[in-house]
């Protein structure tokens, strides 16, 4: 096994067509072509715009990534792609891509799973991942805490959100707001001029029965439905919207029930590291509640850089190494994307 | 060796074919909806027969997320090892198959809808396009026609598997095609623009 296996990575599970390339624990390129511009005037993504800007991204977006890291084909030990979870139609682009350019090139292709590539893009950070770790993975379609033993073969899912992810809750209360799609960035923009406090937003599955039963689930849909109710109010009233308290409280009402569910894991479980990983872990409050949270409570936080933790390339591609290196079995010519796939399958078989 | 691959149809259909026109390897899925999982085996025989020195594929018209399948593949393999290709009308391979000469080729389109194109001595005239049955019928009248020509007698009915396309034809288009000064672009001919209805932009929120 080479010690820094160079492996190119592709992500299309969304609205991204990513490319990325790494050495063992060394970023070569991290290459985005996304098509969020195109589903920003219908509020959210459409899966048959993304698919097909899938295909007409993939090619530019391998040529581009390939002369950002500076190498040539033949020198790849392996090709990386996201199997699932995802949409369909989007997956399927990149796996046949991958499948295509393995065959090409007569090199194994490794079908990965997307959360636990969300996991593996922190060992790009300067040092490994470590294993144990307890990891929070939020974005658009998730909101898990995970027990990561093993990142290639033990994964152990310990909560999830029972209805909305908190990244469609950013998506919704910001259309709420009059704020752009997609939402995070925007309601986070925003939120820096506004007071945290202003508003007291409901924490869901934080106290007596609820939490005993869903210790480590989320739920934000009650709290989506607050803040559209606490607008509605305040427009019935004849009062204007105070955009900036609004978006500040709601965020801090997210980033609170997230950091708390995640220290109280590591602490009742002995996990020493908390890794955060997914879309929006970009978001600045959730990060710096993380680390505030996590100093107290003696919990090492491990955070990627933002560019890291939204989708991207890089992200399989370092999954796809750590695969090569502990001598994983590549998949089969026939793997399929999986829409669905759960986040206990790191590899395809 | 020219590489030729279809996924327009209910199954990925491959063939390889070597100048002086020997048909190398032919072959097809056997499951529908799974062009993702069955297309690579079937290139990995095609390539064990040799080196491709161009590639071609159907660019449909056909079902979206199949098509782009083959699309991406012939794309990704044609950037990897730096050779053409070129794209290929799929209804022209069904009136090779079918040995058309003058007339029109059909695929069932779904939605009442169906794919067609005419021909003269072999040639493609006018189309691909979509229509409605009834539509189609009218263009076509009492010309010949082939392909999923049922749906038209029968329109409430859908085509019983939809014609599969025969590699050997495919292989034969493609020839021409990689051959031709002006080749086809190897990108889709989708016809329709994507669904986009509010109900289903509001939900389509992923990962």
């Amino acid at each position: 096994m080479p010690d820094e296996p160079l492996v190119l990575g592709i992500e299309t599970s969304c609205d991204e067509t990513a490319v990325g390339i790494v050495a063992g624990h060394r970023l070569l390129a991290n290459t985005i072509a996304s098509s969020a511009d195109e589903h920003a005037r219908f509020g959210g993504i459409v899966p048959e715009v993304a698919s097909r800007a899938h295909l007409e991204a993939m090619v530019p977006t391998l040529q581009r990534a390939c002369k950002t890291a500076g190498i040539s084909l033949p020198d790849l030990d392996a090709i990386a792609v996201t199997a699932g979870p995802g949409l369909a139609g989007a997956l399927v682009v990149g796996v046949s891509a991958a499948k295509s350019l393995g065959l090409a090139l007569g090199k194994p292709v490794y079908g990965v799973n997307h959360l636990a590539s969300h996991v593996a893009v922190d060992g790009l950070s300067g040092s490994p991942v470590p294993e144990p770790a307890a990891a929070l993975l939020v974005s658009g379609g998730h909101s898990s805490l995970l027990a990561v033993t093993d990142l290639v073969d033990d994964i152990v899912p310990l909560g999830a959100t029972i209805d909305d992810a908190a990244g469609e809750a950013f998506d919704k209360v910001a259309r709420l707001l009059g704020l752009p799609f997609p939402g995070g960035p925007h309601i986070d923009e925003v939120a820096q001029g506004g007071d945290p406090s202003a508003i007291d937003f409901p924490r869901g599955l934080t106290g007596g029965r609820d939490l005993q039963r869903h210790r480590y689930d989320f739920s934000f849909s009650g709290l989506k439905t607050a803040v559209a109710r606490w607008v509605e109010q305040c427009r019935a009233e004849g009062r204007q919207v105070p955009v900036a308290d609004v978006a500040a409280s709601f965020q801090e009402a997210v980033a609170d029930v997230l950091v708390r569910k995640a220290v109280m894991l590591c602490s009742e479980q002995g996990f020493d590291h908390l890794i955060l990983g997914g879309g929006v872990a970009a978001n600045s409050r959730l990060r710096s509640l993380a680390e505030q949270k996590c100093e107290g409570a003696g919990v090492r936080l491990r955070i990627p850089a933002p560019g890291l933790c939204t989708d991207n390339g890089a992200m399989v591609a370092a999954l796809g190494s750590l695969a090569v290196s502990r001598g994983a079995q590549p998949s089969e010519d026939d793997f399929p994307a999986e829409s669905s796939l759960p986040v206990d399958v790191a590899l395809m078989s | 060796m020219i590489l030729a691959l279809d996924t327009a149809g209910p199954y990925p259909v491959v063939a390889a074919v070597s100048a002086e026109e020997d048909i190398l390897f032919a072959g097809s899925g056997e499951r529908t909806r799974a062009h993702a999982e069955d297309l690579a085996p079937l290139l990995r025989e095609a390539l064990s027969c040799g080196e491709p020195s161009a590639v071609a594929v159907g660019r449909g018209p056909g079902a979206f997320t199949g098509l782009r399948v083959g699309l991406v593949a012939a794309q990704t393999l044609g950037w990897a090892i730096n050779i053409p290709v070129a794209g290929v009308c799929s209804l022209d391979v069904v009136a090779v198959q079918f040995g058309l000469s003058d007339g029109w080729a059909v695929l069932d389109a779904r939605r009442d809808e169906v794919y067609l194109a005419q021909y003269q001595r072999g040639i493609r005239l006018d189309g691909p396009m979509v229509l409605s049955k009834s539509g189609a019928q009218e263009r076509i009248d009492d010309q010949p026609a082939v392909g999923d020509t049922e749906l038209l007698r029968q329109p409430d009915r859908r085509a019983r598997g939809g014609t599969s396309i025969d590699p050997n034809a495919l292989a034969a288009v493609a020839l021409v095609a990689c051959q031709s000064r002006s080749p086809e672009p190897p990108e889709p001919d989708y016809l329709r623009s994507p669904d986009v209805t509010w109900s289903a932009a509001n939900s389509g929120r992923s990962i």
